[in-house]
């Protein structure tokens, strides 16, 4: 007795039709060393359509996906991420200390030049600590990146509670007279409304420049440990 | 005795004995899973074999792909004579440990004549 084999499935319905989320795939490929892009993408790309959509449904199966890609990611900045975070509340406290101790003094600028530069030299070193065992520039620049945008972040929301906490006293320091200038022009009815409406519409901006400035700090972390790494490896002089 | 090797690292070695020439990422994450009968995250195992290629106890090298990996490379894993080695040892590790003892374990009564935990 002859079978007659059954009819191939749609092109819709093989498994190689189906795909992940586009934007998933793409963090993906952003956060994989270049020389392990393509074949982890390819695994988790074959796992997703033989084991996965059969198993849990494209829905399931889709969110199954993410979720390995949030442990990729997880994994890849974990570690700026906490230092930028520690950076940031550290100093954040220290800012809330200071401004308890003397809440009229106002903002030093010598004082505030000091604390950036020191700012993107650790940045810079810790970037370059980052990347010491991948021994690639493009890591440390994304290190920097994310130790800064996190270090920006956590010092914002800090700033922000310490406005809220002194509202009432720093409302009188030099430097706060331009906002409260502004919010007299506003139309606001409360002082501490404006005042946290400012910041929050502030933090993208601010987020922005951590993101600019710890960029450059990781790439001057990337030339950092290439030098070092190179100086290691000269030989030694004869005598 | 080589540096220790943890759990984790134990089972994506294992796996690629088992697997020999098919050993790559994916199969190497199914043995794993079908092995500690658990769901492991690929990110679990891609850190542990690009931690094992460090230690210098795998090589990997690049094969062809497939039409359900949309054509994507896949790189294979082969265990060094130090991994090998390690393995050996944490093996020998564990025997050391559970000498005298039976597995598995169902009490804390021991008997002093046979000298050993009943």
């Amino acid at each position: 007795m002859t079978t007659t084999p059954g009819p191939s499935p749609s092109p819709d319905r093989r498994p190689e039709s189906v795909r992940p989320p586009r934007w998933a795939e793409a963090l993906l490929g952003l956060l994989l060393p270049s020389d392990h892009a393509e074949t982890v993408s390819g695994d988790l790309l074959e796992e997703y359509r033989e084991t996965v959509v059969p198993s849990r449904g494209r829905r399931r199966a889709d969110a199954w996906f993410v979720r390995q890609v949030a442990g990729f990611a997880w994994r890849a900045t974990w570690l700026p991420l906490m230092i930028g975070l520690a950076i940031g509340t550290g100093l954040g406290i220290l800012n809330l200390v200071e401004t308890a101790r003397s809440p009229l003094a106002d903002d030093d600028a010598g004082a505030m030049l000091l604390w950036v530069v020191a700012l993107l030299g650790v940045w810079s070193v810790a970037a370059c600590v980052a990347t010491w065992r991948s021994e690639r520039f493009v890591d440390a620049v994304k290190a920097g990146t994310i130790v800064g945008v996190m270090t920006i972040f956590a010092f914002h929301v800090a700033s922000i509670v310490r406005v809220n906490m002194f509202l009432d006293l720093i409302r009188h320091r030099g430097d706060w007279q331009n906002l409260v200038a502004r919010f007299n022009g506003s139309g606001f009815r409360s002082l501490r409304t404006y005042a946290n409406y400012e910041y929050v519409k502030g933090t993208p901006m601010a987020i922005a420049l951590g993101a600019i400035a710890g960029s450059i700090s990781g790439a001057i972390g990337g030339v950092m440990s290439v030098v070092a790494r190179s100086a290691r490896k000269l030989p030694d002089s004869g005598p | 005795m080589a540096d220790s090797l943890g759990a984790f690292e134990q089972a994506v070695l294992l796996s690629i004995v088992r697997l020999a020439d098919e050993a790559y990422g994916r199969a190497i994450l199914k043995e794993v899973q079908a092995r500690l009968e658990r769901d492991v995250a690929a990110g679990a195992v891609h850190a542990t074999l690009e931690r094992l290629q460090n230690k210098g106890l795998i090589t990997s090298r690049l094969g062809s792909g497939t039409p359900v990996r949309g054509g994507r490379a896949r790189r294979f894993y082969r265990l060094q004579p130090a991994g090998l080695r390690a393995l050996n040892d944490a093996r020998a590790a564990v025997d050391s440990l559970w000498r005298g003892l039976k597995w598995p374990l169902r009490g804390l009564q021991y008997d002093h004549d046979a000298r050993s935990f009943a």
